[in-house]
């Protein structure tokens, strides 16, 4: 793979600067940095290949945005220290993110681990036992406090997370169908996987409570290659609006096929399937209107604490650097670095490993995706982001990209502006 | 109703399913060659497929035409300047090459187009349905299953009635005699794998307008296509056409009793057979 490749030789070149580092510290001249106190190691987990790639895509562009940018060195308390950046690949593997965890913690010897993976509990656990701080990001909180057992009144010890609930996700699919004033017949339809089972849980409890009909189309494995039973069945029982948890490829056979099948729909919020632009694209210049979970856009009135971008700013540096779409998990790419160094500084002393757990406990910061804020949270070890839904909207003649994606319903999160009202299926095309 | 249409829907499918088995089959047929690299080359020959559409004239649908040539030529390079040096009294060889190439194919296929799903855009096609004698059916199902039914007559009148259509079977007979009316087998081998290669880029393109495909949907590609083969039995056209539809219809029907257990009667449809008869429907006509 080219982007393991890259990250490998990247690395190579920063052992380099950190041999020369080294040689600062002997005493030899050092042309380009001032003397400085010491060289700090960060470690960097994220899903860069393996199934869960999507998740992980923008990584490598932000990692390299970063370290161009602490390549200078951070201050704190007047002294300038170096950075060494250890970047690993996860490869979607869990067992791999325990292997990874010992090598950074114990062999590397790291003085703040940042997590951007959905399954970082291994390596968080191995923070814990060993005292090193570790950070984590784009995994929901009730998954990081059941890994490993913990509570919101307990949290942990050295490991900590900011994200959004799973639990809120759902309120704001039921709220925005609420709002929409849509007949409340859902049909549902998951895939076969820990993600699937869980969201169809929580959905059928809450669609229940709402007062919701639901139609289900069942849970489906990964082979499957037709859906004109969940079509059948969405149509017969009066669905107008379909959720779940679908991968691209199936949603894309699912739509063409209840299409052919005159299923008219008013709304279609699937999970997974669009929180990238891939999957609307896959449906040609049927995916405006589809609607999904949105916690990062490039509309969103933040600005970055280190490079001062706005999420505007941000997401158009990448789209220039790489040639591809903006996708979400880029802000929280981007903003575990915010939180990260925030803490180094705040430490005092980023040698310290009680200093840095403490100075993230208390730390309370605006970044790119938002407020970040451990100090207020009623929850130990996390700080709670925001989720909203939003919808694509197809972009004008002669943009680089088809769709763009628009909050459209704040139902857990009025702080954040909608951008767009949200319109039936019916109002597009 | 909903059951008639569920059977229907089931045999669009299997049509299709079929189509996906038929090169595989004429490969192991004509050659006794079991490529196992055969799902690779379908979502190949997609990927193929999705790079030319935007150059195709009239109608996305056509692009299956250059997709088929373009086949038909790789698969008989490959067979002459590979396959053909590992043929012999030994399977294994044959099978670890085709195992390897399948390997390289599909990394390649991740390195170059990423791990994403892809699609054929066939325009409104894809989403056009009509209704017929109470039942609504999707227009790209019924013009796919014609496809496959036309390619299944197309190829078993010329195997039957052309001079190139009797050598082939005249070399899957004892392609060591064939030699003595002055026949090259081995040419006959390339043109047989073109064909069989031709057939399986179809499938792969039709699949991938039907639905959708990543890198790595070549193993259940390969599944359906061994399925197809062993259910319908070797050799026999009209029996791997009845394997297919078997197996789509199985798939439907119990994919509506049960969503998440549904492909697993597919599998058991075919153990069931394969115990019945182990030469396939066909071979139980023959009896």
């Amino acid at each position: 793979m080219t982007k393991g490749f890259t990250l490998t030789s990247r690395r190579h070149v920063l052992k380099g600067l950190a041999a020369g580092t080294g040689a600062a510290a002997l005493g030899l001249p050092s042309i380009t940095h001032a003397r400085s106190a010491g060289t700090i190691r960060i470690g960097y987990i994220d899903q860069l290949t393996g199934i869960r790639s999507d998740f992980g895509q923008t990584a490598p562009w932000v990692v390299e945005q970063i370290e161009t940018l602490l390549d200078e060195g951070i201050e704190i308390n007047g002294d300038v220290w170096d950075v060494e950046i250890l970047v690993r690949d996860s490869q979607s593997d869990p067992n791999r993110m325990g292997s990874l965890g010992n090598e950074l913690v114990l062999r590397e010897n790291v003085d703040l681990l940042l997590v951007a993976d959905g399954l970082a509990a291994p390596a968080l656990e191995i923070c814990d036992q060993n005292g090193t701080p570790g950070i984590s990001t784009i995994l929901q909180w009730e998954p990081f406090y059941a890994a490993r057992g913990g509570t919101p009144e307990t949290g942990y010890p050295y490991s900590f997370l900011f994200f959004w609930s799973g639990a809120d996700i759902i309120k704001n699919y039921i709220g925005m169908w609420q709002e929409s004033g849509i007949d409340p017949a859902v049909g549902t339809f998951y895939e076969d996987n820990d993600f699937g089972r869980g969201f169809s849980e929580g959905m059928t409890a809450s669609l229940a409570e709402a007062n919701f009909t639901e139609v289900p189309g069942g849970i489906f494995k990964e082979q499957v290659d037709d859906f004109s039973n969940q079509v059948a069945a969405f149509r017969d029982g009066g669905a107008k609006i379909v959720t779940g948890l679908v991968f691209p490829q199936h949603f894309a056979t699912f739509y063409g096929q209840a299409r052919q099948a005159g299923l008219k729909l008013d709304a279609v919020s699937i999970a997974a399937a669009f929180v990238f632009p891939s999957g609307v694209e896959v449906l040609g210049d049927q995916g405006a209107g589809m609607s999904t979970e949105v916690w990062f856009n490039r509309q969103l009135p933040y600005t970055s604490t280190l490079t001062g971008q706005t999420a505007e700013e941000f997401c158009t540096a990448y789209e220039k650097a790489t040639g591809k779409q903006w996708a979400q998990p880029m802000g929280y790419h981007h903003a575990i670095w915010e939180v990260g160094v925030a803490a180094l500084k705040a430490s005092g002393d980023p040698k310290n490993r009680d200093a840095v757990r403490d100075a993230i406990a208390g730390l309370e910061i605006d970044t790119i995706v938002g407020k970040v804020d451990f100090k207020n949270s009623p929850m130990k070890s996390v700080a709670t982001t925001w989720v909203t839904m939003g919808q694509w909207h197809k972009t004008p003649e002669g943009s680089a990209f088809p769709y763009e994606l628009y909050v459209t319903n704040n139902v857990t999160a009025p702080h954040v502006p909608t951008q767009k009202p949200f319109q039936k299926l019916s109002e597009f095309n | 109703m909903i059951w008639v249409e569920t059977v229907v829907n089931g045999m669009l499918l299997g049509g299709l399913y079929a189509l996906v088995g038929l090169g595989l089959g004429y490969a192991f047929g004509v050659m006794k060659i079991v490529n196992v690299a055969q799902g690779d080359f379908i979502v190949a020959a997609a990927f193929l497929g999705v790079f030319l559409v935007p150059w195709t004239p009239v109608h996305p649908l056509l692009v299956i035409v250059p997709v088929a040539i373009v086949s038909f030529v790789f698969g008989i390079i490959l067979q002459r300047t590979m396959i053909n040096r590992v043929l012999g009294q030994d399977q294994i060889p044959q099978i670890l090459l085709t195992f390897g190439m399948a390997i390289v194919l599909r990394n390649a296929m991740v390195e170059i187009y990423g791990a994403n799903s892809q699609s054929i855009d066939v325009g409104n096609l894809r989403f056009m349905g009509f209704d017929v004698l109470g039942l609504r059916l999707g227009v790209l199902p019924v013009v796919i299953l014609g496809i496959a039914v036309a390619l299944f007559a197309a190829l078993h009148l010329w195997m039957r009635h052309s001079r190139m259509g009797r050598i082939i079977r005249a070399t899957a007979d004892d392609h060591q005699v064939v030699q003595l009316s002055g026949v090259n087998y081995r040419r006959v081998y390339g043109i047989a794998m073109g064909i069989a290669l031709a057939l399986s880029a179809v499938a792969g393109v039709l699949l991938a307008m039907r639905g959708s495909f990543t890198p790595y949907s070549g193993a259940d590609r390969l599944l359906i296509a061994f399925e197809v083969v062993v259910i319908g039995g070797l050799g026999s056209f009209w029996g791997m056409f009845a394997g297919g539809l078997i197996l789509g219809v199985t798939q439907l029907v119990a994919l509506k009793l049960d969503p998440s257990s549904g492909l697993m009667w597919g599998h058991l449809m075919f153990l069931v057979i394969l115990f019945l008869s182990p030469n396939g429907i066909a071979g139980l006509v023959r009896r």
